[in-house]
């Protein structure tokens, strides 16, 4: 302990110490503007080109695929933070309480440290999160669209038709969006109602575009303090709209409704 | 210049997307309406002929008795057998 020798050494260790992780912080920070300087240049340029692509009827696939390169282009960046957070940050910080005893009182400099370069971390990932859920929404852009369409072809199809065997008209129930037996009325004659690929999608679009339809009272729970009322209103709201888009479904919308309150109130968890 | 990078990049992007082929692409089917009719005699099946055997002909489509189980029931069996 009165060693000078062996303070001065650690005096001078500690300076080290202090001017590194100094230097190590501000290129982390600018590192991780950089990369958000980039995600920003890439979504900001890319989020009108796939909005464009995805209101054309014909270009959806490649609306798919480009959404993917962007999204692909996107996680790389974040790849690339995590890479280097690990590399250089948890690395340091992983030597640094090797060689300085937590009893020292310029272990705390390393604390500050670590806290700092993490939270810039947390807010990078917030930033990239962000731009990923505004690409993703691009994918509900055109819901509303798409789901007139399908009633579209559904309504025209509700009379259109004959049994095949006598040739009676059958009318196909409103919201059939799946291969459904239907029997002739004239003869009892079994005739399959093919939907056609359009109108089976209404189960893939139903869900997003219910959620989009009731996004004020997803805002209201929010910002209302997340409670177990406005969760249960939001539910309601979510699962009538899906009542109304999936008849059929409804019994399985109930049980998700239940299942989804009971876990709210027992564990405040918030499914979407 | 970074500008232009990123436009050429999406550019690429979405030259390469509308250049790639699909495989297995599904053509839009329209609405329609089918029936499965006997094999042998081509009557028509109805559901309360029941499903193991045609009403008309007797030809066998199900070797098998059904049981009670969530969609078919023991009366979907053909009087027949």
């Amino acid at each position: 302990m009165s060693d000078p020798q062996r303070f001065g050494s650690d005096r001078a260790a500690e300076s080290a110490w202090q001017e590194e992780l100094k230097d190590l912080e501000a290129r982390w920070f600018a590192f991780l503007d950089k990369l958000e300087a980039k995600m920003e240049e890439l979504c900001s340029a890319a989020l009108p080109e796939l909005r464009a692509l995805r209101c054309d009827p014909d270009s959806q696939q490649i609306y798919l695929r480009v959404l993917a390169g962007v999204q692909g282009q996107l996680s790389r960046i974040r790849e690339k933070a995590y890479e280097t957070h690990d590399a250089k940050v948890t690395d340091t910080w992983y030597l640094f309480r090797s060689e300085i005893e937590f009893t020292n009182p310029f272990y705390m400099t390393g604390n500050a440290f670590r806290d700092n370069c993490d939270e810039r971390y947390h807010a990078f990932e917030e930033a990239y999160l962000n731009w990923y859920n505004l690409l993703r929404a691009t994918l509900q852009d055109n819901l509303e669209e798409e789901y007139r369409q399908i009633l579209e072809i559904l309504d025209s199809a509700r009379e259109s038709f004959c049994c095949k065997q006598c040739g009676a008209p059958i009318s196909v129930p409103p919201a059939c969006f799946i291969s459904t037996h239907l029997a002739c009325p004239a003869c009892s004659t079994q005739n399959t109602f093919e939907p056609g690929s359009k109108a089976r999608e209404l189960p893939f679009i139903a869900r997003d575009l219910a959620e989009k339809r009731v996004t004020p009272f997803y805002q209201a729970y929010q910002q209302g303090g997340r409670t177990d009322a406005l969760y249960r209103r939001y539910l309601r709201a979510r699962y009538d709209e899906l009542n109304r888009m999936l008849p059929d479904l409804r019994e399985h919308h109930e049980m998700l409704y239940h299942e989804y309150t009971a876990s709210h109130r027992q564990g405040g968890q918030d499914n979407g | 210049m970074a500008e232009n990078k990123t436009l050429s990049f999406l550019g690429s992007l979405k030259k390469a997307a509308s250049a790639q082929k699909t495989y297995l692409a599904q053509e839009e089917t329209p609405p329609g309406m089918d029936v499965a009719l006997c094999p042998n005699c081509g009557a028509g099946r109805a559901k309360h002929d029941g499903l193991t055997h045609c009403a008309y002909c007797g030809y066998q489509f199900i070797d098998t008795e059904l049981g009670d189980g969530i969609y078919l029931k023991k009366e979907d069996n053909s009087p027949h057998v």
